[in-house]
Parts: structure tokens; sequence; C-alpha cells
């Protein structure tokens, strides 16, 4: 069964709407200390997705993971529902390779402040998945991209079946998270048309990704010139071979 | 089987939109009763009910759509005592 067909245009706003109506549904239900502990876990389940799985591993391939961590990371990368990984690796590498210039998939310069941050939340475009060569050769890329939906779906009744209160900080939030932490970086660290490094940023949850210059110089360097929870989570998960 | 087939492709084919959210409402509506089923001992209502609403008003909109107008009755129903039975669980009223 096919669920993604081989459109040039993913839809994400299903599951970011919904998770936006779990976090506003939080405010009601749970006290200001229940929800700073679902924001730190969300930030970090969405860091772990977008900048560890999506960016670094399954877009640049940094670093070598053995099978039990490419599933992993796959399935935790698919759940925040920022995209099937394929297409979203793949408008990557496009970004990287026309980066701020009109070529770009997501120059704020060139596309616009908000179509570029609201881009994560909404829709993006990007070439069939059959042209993406990961696609053809990853079997585990293939299936999250084949029942992206089904995954997310799935995983969501699951949870609200079992404990909807795990919902919040399992899925919610880090999706919600997640999109936030890729739009600050496609707008604010690409202003004026040239990448920039925010050690502020970097400070206030973006780790690595802060270091977005340093990023563009070094694409495949995963080690960022920063102590941060992701390099040292890379440092742990992954292959030394 | 193929008649099966043909009625599941006539439904999707006659209204994509409708049957969009018919799949929604399917989804939310299980998900809300299993979970109900399986807590039944002590089930927290402040989840059941959202579950429910949104599975009874993406149905309503889909039988307006499909000009079913009992079914739409009937979800518009559910929907006012999914609100009013959320702001009971909720303790607003």
């Amino acid at each position: 069964m096919v669920v993604m067909s081989n459109k040039n245009t993913v839809y994400l706003w299903h599951f970011q709407l919904l998770s936006l109506g779990g976090i506003a549904y939080s405010f009601w239900i749970f006290d200001i200390w229940t929800i700073l502990l679902f924001f730190a876990i969300g930030l970090f389940i969405g860091s772990v997705a977008e900048n560890i799985g999506n960016h670094r591993y399954f877009a640049h391939k940094s670093f070598k993971l053995n099978k039990f961590w490419h599933v992993t990371l796959a399935l935790i990368t698919t759940l925040n529902a920022s995209g099937p990984i394929v297409s979203w690796a793949q408008v990557h590498r496009n970004h990287h390779k026309h980066s701020d210039s009109e070529q770009d998939p997501h120059s704020p310069k060139y596309r616009g402040v908000l179509n570029v941050f609201f881009a994560n939340w909404w829709w993006y475009s990007y070439t069939p998945a059959k042209n993406i060569p990961d696609y053809n050769y990853d079997p585990i890329l293939k299936f999250t991209y084949d029942y992206y939906y089904v995954i997310n779906v799935g995983f969501i009744v699951i949870l609200y079946i079992l404990n909807p209160t795990l919902l919040f900080p399992l899925y919610f939030f880090p999706t919600i998270l997640g999109s936030i932490t890729s739009s600050v970086v496609n707008t604010y660290l690409h202003r004026e048309g040239k990448p920039h490094d925010s050690k502020l940023l970097a400070w206030l949850g973006l780790g690595d990704e802060g270091f977005h210059k340093f990023h563009h110089d070094n694409p495949r360097e995963w080690k960022a010139p920063f102590p941060n929870p992701n390099s040292m989570i890379i440092s742990l998960i992954r292959k030394k071979t | 089987m193929q008649a099966v087939k043909e009625f599941w492709i006539n439904s999707y084919k006659s209204d994509k939109v409708a049957f969009t959210f018919e799949l929604v409402s399917f989804v939310f509506t299980v998900a809300a009763s299993m979970y109900l089923a399986v807590n039944a001992a002590d089930p927290d209502m402040r989840y059941v009910y959202p579950g429910f609403f949104v599975g009874a008003t993406t149905q309503m909109y889909a039988s307006w759509r499909r000009g079913a107008a009992w079914i739409m009755l009937l979800t518009f129903y559910f929907s006012l005592v999914n609100i009013f039975g959320f702001g009971r669980a909720l303790g607003w009223w």
C-alpha cells in the first residue's frame, strides 16, 4: 500500500495543526511546571529528530550508525512530522547546492521570510521520490516515505489509547518545537542573503545548529565549535569505524 | 470482492473532500472509543470528549457535503453533547 504518492508537494499542516491544538489544550489541563517539563522534553526530542536525524544524519550523512540506531532515528525523525525523510534531505541538499540564490528552495531573501518560516509547518516542494537516491537504496527510508501518514497516525492513536498524557511530551511539543528550530535557522540565520552564526540561539536551544555559517563552510562536520547536546549524542551513538 | 472495492472507490470519487473528512472522523472516533474501552474502569473524560467531538464535527461536515440529512443531524447532536460533556468534565458547568 502506497500512502504517499509521487507528487512534488508534501503537505505538513495536518499533524502540525493537531499538535498546535494539543499544545493549546495543554494550557487548560496542566499546570505551568508540567508544561515547562513538556517543553524541555519536546525541545530535546524535536532537536534530535530535526537536527541529528533529518539534518546531520539523513541529509548530510555526516556520521555512520549501526542498524539499530539507523531504524530508531528514522522512526523518531518521521514522527517529528516535518515530512518524509528523503524529501527533507532532498530539499536540504538543494539548499546547500544553491544556498541563498534564486534556486535555493527556502531562501528568505528570494521567497520571503514568512513563506520560508511557515514552509516547515504547511508544505514544501521536492522532486518525486523515485528520483531521490536514498528512496531507492535504503528500504527503511523507503518505508518511512511510503507509510509516512500511517506511522504518524498509528503512533498518535496508540499513545492516545494507552496514555493520552504522553502525547504532549512525545508528539505535540516535539513536532512544533522541531519545526520552529528549522524555521528559525532557515530565516534568521539566513538573513541578508547569507548564513550567520549565533551563540545566543545556540544557548537558547539550537545547539550546534546555531553555528550555521560554520555548517555551510563545513557541511559534513557534525562537531560544532561549541559544547552542545546534539554533538554529544552523536558522539555516543555513531559507529566508530 | 469487486463490488466492495467499487463501493469504496465510488465513495472516494463521488466527493474526495467528504471522503477525507470521513476518514478523519473514523480515526478520531475509533481512537476515542478504544481509549474508552481500554480504560473503562476509570476513563479520563478530558481526553474522551475532544476525540469524539472532532470525530462528530468532521462527519457532520462530510454528511452536509453528501446531503445525508439524518446523519448530519445526528452528528450535529453528537457535537453539541460532546461540548456539554467536555464542559462538565472540566468543571465549567
